[in-house]
Formats: C-alpha cells, structure tokens, sequence
C-alpha cells in the first residue's frame, strides 16, 4: 500500500456520484438561509455583547491610568514639599529666654511646660514669679 | 466503470482546477474578521457566518443526516467558536479551527445519539425511462453502500465524505480530524477499497 505523502490525492468522480446517489443530495432547498443566519446571529449576541464589554475598558484604560499616575506623582510632590519645609531660625528673643530656662531652676514638671511650648498662661506665670 | 455510472447524477458542487469548491469561501479575509469577532464586532461575526454556513450545513448534514439536526449543529458550532474564541490563535486558519469544532461535536452527538442513516433515500436516481431491472439494481446498489458506509468507523466515513463530496484537501481533513496526514490518506484508501469493493459485482453486472 504506497500513500505517497508528497503528492494530493485525485478525487473519484465515479465513487463521488455512488456515494452521493446512497446518501441523498444535501438538502440546500430546504434550508431557510436567511433565517438560519439571522439565527446563529442572534445567539450570538450575548456572546458578542460580553466581548464588546470586555474589550471596552482597553480603550479608556490608557488615559485613565496615565491620569491616576500623574495625580499620584503631583500629590507626593506636593506632601513632600511640606514635609520638606525648612525649620523657622530662632530669633534673638527665643535665644534669650532659652538661656534663662537653663540657667533657673526648674522643677521637672515647670521645665516640661516651658520646653513644650504650650500656652500654658497660669502655669508660665506662676514659673515667673518663683524664679528670681 | 460500469453503466451504471451514467445513470447516476454529475456532482452538483463546482469544481475548481477539477476539484470541487462547495461555496468558494473567501478564506484570505476569514482571520481579519475573526479578529474583529474578538471586539465584539457583530457585522464581522454575520459576515464569517455567511461565509462558511452552506458548507457547515453540508458537512454537518453528512454527519447526522437530518436536515434540522445538521441545521443545529451549524448553529451550536458557531456558538463553541465563539466561546472558545481566546483559544484562537491569531495567524492561524480559521476555517480548520471551524470545522474541527463542528466535526468533533457532530461526531459525540452521532455517538450519543447512536444515529443511523435509516431514513429515505430520495429516489432521484429512478426515472420513468429506467427498466425495471436496472431500477432495481440501482436501488440494490444504494443499499449496498450504504450498509459498507455504515460499517465504516466514523472517522473514517468522515474522510472519504470529506475527501469526495466535500472537497477538502487531505491535508485539511487532517486539521480538521487532528489526524496526521498520511493517517487521513490511509483511512481513505480502507474507505474507498471497501466502497470499491461493494461496487464491484454492480459494475460486472453491467458489462
């Protein structure tokens, strides 16, 4: 039995007639083509709808994260920028009654309220009367 | 051969450099189109369809034999290839990747539903002038085939079909059957020494 791969068959027209007068001509007059088109077409349209959604977020993805990097960016920039404020030099009067705190003798807790900065009015006072 | 190969019917597809192209699908923009069906594209979609629906019909009809099951499973066919659409590779044929889904699920549901050809074979082939006898020999001969065609494995019935009536090429029935080539020319000769075979006592008879 040689098969000669390399070479295309010849087709039988004598067996091609035989097998079609046993099996019937296929039926294409029947066949309602249009409806039968209009139908796989309407199945179809879930399926086409889901890859219609599906491919839709492609479209718009693009902007969207390239908006969402550029505010990320600008936010960190602008939180940096804050964070990154210089501390305010102290001025000659700060400078003044630093020394004088270190120089009195505080209790822990009048040194603690002094030192916090907290408006502490009362409390101040009362630190003042009793040094000196 | 015999006379009796006149009296049957010329094959009604047409035929291209001698050899039959059912519908003269337009495979070259197939791919293009089945590339905008993955976005959804519903006039592509309608398009592929109008392409290939005649001859699905014509290889679905071979496999089960009725015109509303052929019908059916042209339609599911489409549905399959539309769900399993990720799994197409893009640069690939289409139509190969289409019928192997449409053969495959023509083939199970064949198996399922244990389907015989036991329905009427239209008599076309006896007509008014044609003797008694040779009317009964005709009618004898079609049941011969058809008991051979039958008995034939199911893949290999659908490569003889596929091959004579069809008008695929063997390397395509191979993509379509996952077969290698030389497996789909084998299975075709068995088919045909077999159909040969049965043929042969009508044709002495009619020497």
């Amino acid at each position: 039995m040689s098969m000669e791969p390399d070479r295309e068959l010849e087709r039988d027209p004598y067996l091609a007639a035989c097998l079609r007068a046993a099996e019937g001509e296929i039926p294409v007059d029947e066949v309602d083509w249009n409806a039968l088109r209009a139908s796989v077409v309407e199945r179809a349209e879930l399926p086409l709808r889901r890859l219609r959604k599906r491919s839709r977020p492609r479209r718009w993805a693009g902007p969207v994260v390239s908006l969402a990097a550029a505010a990320g960016i600008a936010a960190v920039a602008l939180l940096g920028g804050l964070d990154r404020k210089p501390a305010a030099a102290p001025t000659d009067a700060t400078s003044v009654a630093i020394e004088e705190v270190m120089r009195s003798d505080l209790t822990d807790q009048e040194f603690g309220i002094v030192a916090s900065g907290r408006e502490n009015t009362v409390a101040l006072l009362q630190i003042a009367a009793n040094t000196d | 051969m015999g006379a009796l190969a006149q009296d049957i019917e010329a094959p009604s597809v047409t035929e291209v450099d001698g050899r039959p192209q059912p519908n003269g699908v337009d495979a070259v923009d197939d791919e293009v189109l089945f590339e905008r069906v993955r976005a959804g594209d519903t006039a592509a979609f309608d398009t592929i369809v109008s392409h290939h629906m005649r001859r699905a019909f014509s290889v679905a009809y071979r496999l089960l034999g009725q015109r509303e099951d052929a019908e059916d499973l042209v339609q599911d066919a489409f549905m399959v290839a539309l769900e399993k659409i990720d799994t197409f590779q893009s640069g690939r044929k289409f139509a190969p990747w289409f019928y192997r889904i449409l053969v495959n699920r023509g083939l199970n549901s064949r198996k399922s539903r244990s389907l015989r050809r036991t329905d009427e074979i239209p008599d076309a082939l006896a007509s008014s002038t044609v003797s008694p006898l040779r009317a009964a020999e005709q009618t004898e001969l079609r049941e011969r085939l058809k008991d051979v065609l039958a008995e034939l494995p199911p893949r290999q019935r659908a490569v003889v079909e596929f091959f004579e009536l069809e008008g695929f090429t063997s390397t395509e029935i191979a993509s379509i059957l996952e077969l290698s080539d030389g497996t789909v020319r084998w299975h075709l000769h068995q088919a045909r020494h077999a159909l040969r075979t049965a043929l042969a006592p009508f044709a002495r008879r009619a020497e």
